[in-house]
């Protein structure tokens, strides 16, 4: 198995300016510093709660936001030195999956015109084989060919997120960021879009990076699990590993957290106290020390380091040091 | 136990583009002294209307309630005058919605909001409401209470906010708590706190809760009795504990089937073919036949009635029609 995408200490700031010259008095470390490595043909699962940085993350691999520091290196090439024009083709091997698919496809345009637009940007198609390739990609994702005349107001939502897979597998990527894919889809199409995927992933041994706050999704699709709090990753391993043993006290108390759909089902439950603090102005130390049940002294003051505990295992935690 | 609120046959109709639609489509309900009923149904399964229709707070012009009675400890609520409703909703029944942001009014301050209600139901003056206010909010768990009274909205967090719907809610110890969606909005790890905040409220103070949610989750871990809802009708109904381990309609079954569960190890999902009819194009005969993996012949034609097969286990289908009695 090959390593396609190395990312190192990934930061993504977004700066707060005040005052009529825009001085710059702080930022918001939406992204703080993160490290990982994601292989060829599996699903990396990154969790959080909101304003972990969990999207932003995704955004600033793919170049859509401009990352602060760090280097994204794709299939050897460093995304990071790519010039504008090197980048645009070079999106052809990275696609994006968006949360709302209500939001995220053009009311005007009908699904023949979403489907042909990436076609006709990369690459000089015939007419001839671009009617056949949306017509194959229609297909792909479970749509009739006979469907693609219509507007995205005629789609449900399941459909619609159908067809936007569809235009994210056009050009054949390797390496697909999924934001939240499924959330806004109620659990029976929830499911039926979850299959989609991960038949499609194995068709074209597609990369997935999968956004999700939903911790039984990122449980089913997912190879491994990266868990983030306040813009860093805490935990990274291999997914039976951590929803079997949990290190890291916060994937602890969010797998406790998580309503199982089983009455008789006895478990403890951690109840995290107060709310995520502000990214703007993180808690120092560890971030998670304020709400951390275990929490000692050195964690109020020294950062924990990111560290393998076993193989294919990274925590950041002074408990595992 | 004793029945506090029950709907029969309730049907409501509401405009849409396509013309007029029934949304809720003969429901029955009972709600009984301190229990916490659970509803769930998928997107447009008229969960939200049922119990908008229940506070009588549907659009104007737009959704009406057509036939059937609604009778809170035997008065009819759809023969109230305008009056009794308000002195109705708040102090007897009253309801969390889903998205607290949009809920709070966000010009005033949270405990002009909370003292709304209390000075409208419980006559007191503006300086006991206030503290009965700040009372409320260190009950909700709200750390520094004195000053989140005088903030605004906007100055909350999600969770925080959530908090405050459910003071304004209680504040007046109402007998029925209808919650819609009261946690869809927030993070697990808060969403665990508003729920163990509901359940120590409802075990104080015995107020029965309308659970209303997506999340099959949520619902093992707080109803006694549940009722499944599809296309605006009640296709299920039973005590948690047999819905999860004997689910009888093939609709339960299929929803239970595709939940990704954190205890499972598969590779697939067993998803429910298709999707949910448009209101306007619902079949002749049973609403999930179209999706229904054990349809029959008959099921295209008659829609079954719901009937009792034991043991309080109601079920709308056809395949456990005979084995039921009418009831």
């Amino acid at each position: 198995m090959s390593t396609l995408l190395q990312v190192t200490n990934l930061k993504k700031h977004f700066p707060v300016t005040k005052g009529f010259f825009q001085k710059q008095v702080g930022a918001v470390k939406s992204v703080d510093g993160i490290s990982f490595e994601m292989q060829e043909g599996k699903t990396l699962g990154i969790v959080g709660e909101s304003g972990c940085g969990k999207s932003t993350t995704g955004r600033a691999l793919l170049r859509i936001l401009e990352p602060t520091e760090g280097e994204v290196v794709f299939d050897g090439v460093n995304i990071g030195k790519l010039t504008k024009d090197e980048l645009r083709s070079f999106r052809t091997n990275m696609q994006m999956i968006f949360q709302d698919p209500y939001a995220s496809l053009n009311p005007r345009w009908t699904v023949q015109q979403v489907l042909e637009e990436p076609l006709l940007t990369h690459g000089k198609n015939s007419k001839e084989t671009i009617k056949q390739r949306v017509t194959e990609l229609m297909e792909l994702v479970g749509l009739s060919p006979q469907q693609a005349g219509r507007f995205p107001h005629e789609f449900s939502g399941g459909q619609r997120q159908r067809i936007g897979i569809a235009r994210a597998i056009a050009l054949n990527p390797k390496f697909i960021v999924c934001d939240e894919p499924v959330s806004a889809l109620d659990v029976s199409i929830q499911a039926q879009v979850l299959n989609l995927m991960k038949d499609l992933q194995q068709k074209f041994s597609l990369t997935y990076l999968f956004i999700s706050h939903d911790l039984s999704v990122v449980k089913f699709i997912s190879d491994r699990v990266g868990v983030m709090y306040l813009g860093k990753l805490v935990e990274l391993a291999p997914t039976d590993e951590v929803f079997a043993e949990p290190l890291h006290p916060y994937t602890k108390a969010l797998i406790s957290a998580v309503p199982v759909p089983d009455p008789e089902a006895k478990r403890e439950q951690i109840v995290l106290s107060g709310d995520v603090p502000s990214a703007l102005n993180p808690p120092k130390g560890c971030a998670f020390h304020t709400r951390c049940p275990v929490a000692m002294d050195v964690c109020k003051s020294v950062v924990p380091k990111w560290q393998e505990v076993s193989t294919g295992r990274q925590i950041a935690c002074h408990l595992y040091e | 136990m004793e029945t506090l609120l029950r709907v029969e046959d309730l049907r409501t109709q509401f405009h849409t583009d396509a013309g007029l639609v029934h949304v809720v489509d003969g429901v029955n309900l009972e709600l009984k002294k301190g229990e916490i009923l659970g509803i769930v149904g998928e997107s447009g399964c008229g969960k939200s209307v049922t119990s908008l229709s229940i506070m009588q707070l549907l659009p104007k012009g737009i959704g009406k309630v057509t036939s059937g009675n609604i009778s809170l400890e035997g008065k009819d609520i759809l023969a109230m005058s305008k009056s009794e409703l308000r002195k109705m909703r708040g102090s007897q029944i009253s309801m969390i919605f889903q998205e607290p942001m949009t809920s709070l009014n966000p010009v005033f301050k949270v405990g002009d909001q909370i003292m709304e209600a209390i000075r409208f139901h419980m006559k007191l003056s503006k300086k006991e409401a206030k503290s009965y206010a700040i009372e409320m909010l260190t009950k909700v768990g709200i750390s520094r209470p004195e000053s989140v009274v005088d903030e605004y909205p906007h100055q909350l967090s999600g969770g925080m906010r959530q908090r405050v719907m459910i003071a304004i809610a209680m504040a007046c110890e109402p007998k029925i708590l209808i919650a819609d969606e009261p946690t869809t909005a927030l993070d697990v790890t808060i969403q665990a706190q508003i729920l163990n905040l509901m359940r120590q409220l409802q075990q104080e103070k015995g107020t029965s809760i309308m659970l209303i949610t997506h999340d099959l989750g949520v619902v093992a871990e707080m109803c006694d009795r549940v009722v499944v809802m599809y296309a605006g009708q009640v296709v299920e109904e039973t005590d948690v504990k047999s819905l999860f381990k004997n689910p009888k309609h093939p609709y339960t079954k299929g929803l239970l089937a595709s939940l990704p569960q954190l205890t499972s190890e598969s590779d697939r999902l067993n998803s429910i073919p298709g999707q949910v009819p448009a209101l306007d194009e619902m079949p002749v005969g049973c609403r999930f036949a179209p999706r229904c993996e054990f349809r029959m012949s008959v099921c295209e034609t008659s829609n079954p009635a719901l009937l009792d097969t034991g043991e309080l286990h109601n079920c709308r289908c056809h395949l456990y029609q005979e084995e039921g009695v009418s009831s």
